[in-house]
């Protein structure tokens, strides 16, 4: 049986149309209490978003739908083998207070808050900007607000957020978007299985 | 080789390291005393020796088995910059190149562990093994045949997964560095959007009537791969092919190979061909290798 990691949250309902649609599963699977949901042949392990990776490194899933943004901020060693370029669309970006748009582009040094602790030391570090980094683990658009920070780097899908708190997007970092990825193990070993559910989403 | 104050750093640090990661006690299991005898007795039988190697090296001697110096885990003393030590194959060639008299072929093996660094410090508690100076195919029958032996103590159903890294490369110089760094990618992550962008993703396939039949229209020789794919499953060795498997270790460029099980989430074992002799040391020897991740399977059955 493959076991196939779903992110809970905002992609859950995403993937499970993707799915439906492909003809990989039945009906819809809904966020509930229950966090394993055998369906059609598949068991699907319901988890945190920045947790799937992992569940599908260490085997406990053969595969699973992760966000490059969380793959990027912290890479494991899993196959990434498809890009769902229309699932899960956001931007990872620098954002700060309009009036600190004209210091952005001269930065020696800045204060940035964020989630992504990883993504943002490699954009600054390749921009040779010296950064002190603020670790939230959420709104992190008060930051810049209160002036714990100068800028924020964060994912956003619409823009409304930073548009309703006042920020403005200085810089695009790089657009994500959700990928399958695969234990490398389970590749080789489930292959057939494995290339029965990818035939739906190409001509394999 | 070190002053004292530099040397009681490294040691902390590298006690930090082990600790860390817990294998200090994998180390210290029964199930690991076992596999070392067990695999001595079967190593000395064929004639293998043991050697052992530091735990650092040079820079510019393990820059060689990467193409991301940012995996390296350097120390710089005031002259020198020094490294935790990623692969051992090279610290091998080295001690092979270094030998006033060098009766062919050489059987060695060696264990302990390797480093590295992606965002977080990795060590793995290997056993390798290498022939070096063999004839004809050897090499590669010989290694396989003992790692899957080796193997055998932990688990009875491995599977062998074999590719020719001469078939990829050929394939990859094929195309425009832009392209080939792309394709690279692709291979890496087995990633279908790309591979299907070259019309290449067949060779995720495992066929291997259909993957020699598609090789041939490419006019790439895979005549060795199948011979050596042949041979092998007449061995009765569990044997699959694998032609889409790029080695992220540089050295490799004759068959490689990677061991896995239905019990095991990832790579028991896995090693090729390599001819870093010749590259570095101008010494035209064929050699194959490979390594046993103990620390994973250890920790798996744990």
């Amino acid at each position: 049986m493959v076991r196939i990691a779903i992110p809970k949250g905002r992609l859950l309902e995403e993937v499970s149309e993707l799915f439906l649609k492909k003809n990989i599963i039945p009906s819809k699977l809904e966020e509930s209490r229950k966090l394993i949901v055998e369906k059609d042949g598949f068991k699907f392990l319901i988890v945190k978003p920045s947790d799937v990776a992992t569940y599908v490194e260490q085997g406990g899933a053969d595969l699973g739908v992760v966000g490059l943004d969380v793959l990027k901020e912290d890479p494991k060693d899993v196959y990434e083998l498809l890009d769902l370029k229309n699932i899960g669309k956001c931007k990872m970006v620098v954002a700060g207070k309009p009036e600190k748009l004209e210091d952005y582009k001269i930065l020696h040094f800045t204060k940035v808050a964020t989630k992504y602790v990883n993504i943002a030391k490699r954009f600054f570090e390749e921009k040779d900007v010296s950064i002190n980094i603020i670790k939230l683990n959420g709104s992190v658009e008060i930051a810049p607000i209160i002036g714990l920070s100068d800028y924020i780097v964060d994912i956003t899908q619409t823009g409304n957020t930073l548009k309703e708190n006042g920020l403005i997007v200085m810089e695009e970092i790089f657009e994500s978007y959700a990928k399958i990825i695969c234990n490398k193990a389970s590749f080789k070993i489930k292959k057939r299985d494995i290339f029965k559910i990818l035939a739906k989403f190409t001509d394999m | 080789m070190f002053n004292s104050t530099i040397n009681n750093v490294i040691v902390g640090f590298y006690a930090k390291i082990v600790a860390v990661n817990g294998f200090l006690d994998l180390k210290a299991s029964k199930l690991f005393k076992q596999f070392i005898v067990f695999s001595e007795n079967i190593l000395s039988e064929k004639g293998y020796s043991f050697i052992k190697l530091p735990v650092f090296d040079s820079f510019y001697n393990q820059m060689r088995t990467t193409t991301n110096y940012h995996e390296l885990i350097t120390i710089r003393s005031s002259k020198e910059v020094f490294v935790l030590r990623k692969d051992m194959t090279y610290q091998v060639a080295s001690y092979i190149a270094s030998l006033k008299e060098r009766s062919l072929p050489i059987r060695i093996y060696y264990e302990g562990e390797v480093f590295s660094w992606e965002n977080e410090i990795k060590s793995d508690y290997q056993l390798g093994l290498e022939y070096i100076g063999y004839k004809e195919d050897e090499g590669i029958f010989e290694i396989v045949d003992i790692i899957n032996k080796l193997l055998s103590f932990f688990d009875k159903d491995v599977f062998i997964y074999i590719n020719d890294e001469a078939i990829l490369k050929h394939i990859l110089n094929t195309f425009d560095q832009n392209k080939k760094e792309r394709l690279e990618y692709a291979l890496r992550y087995k990633n279908l959007n790309i591979l299907s962008e070259y019309s290449l993703e067949w060779l995720l396939l495992e066929d291997e009537d259909v993957l020699f039949e598609k090789l041939n229209t490419l006019n790439v020789d895979s005549h060795r791969l199948e011979r050596v794919f042949r041979l092998l499953k007449e061995k009765s060795i569990n044997v699959k092919l694998d032609v889409s498997e790029l080695k992220s270790i540089p050295y490799y460029d004759g068959i490689t190979f990677s061991f896995y099980s239905p019990n095991y989430p990832f790579a028991m074992a896995s090693g090729g061909e390599y001819r870093i002799l010749k590259d570095v040391y101008k010494l035209d020897i064929k050699a194959c290798g490979g390594a046993i991740y103990l620390s994973s399977i250890l920790e798996k059955l744990s």
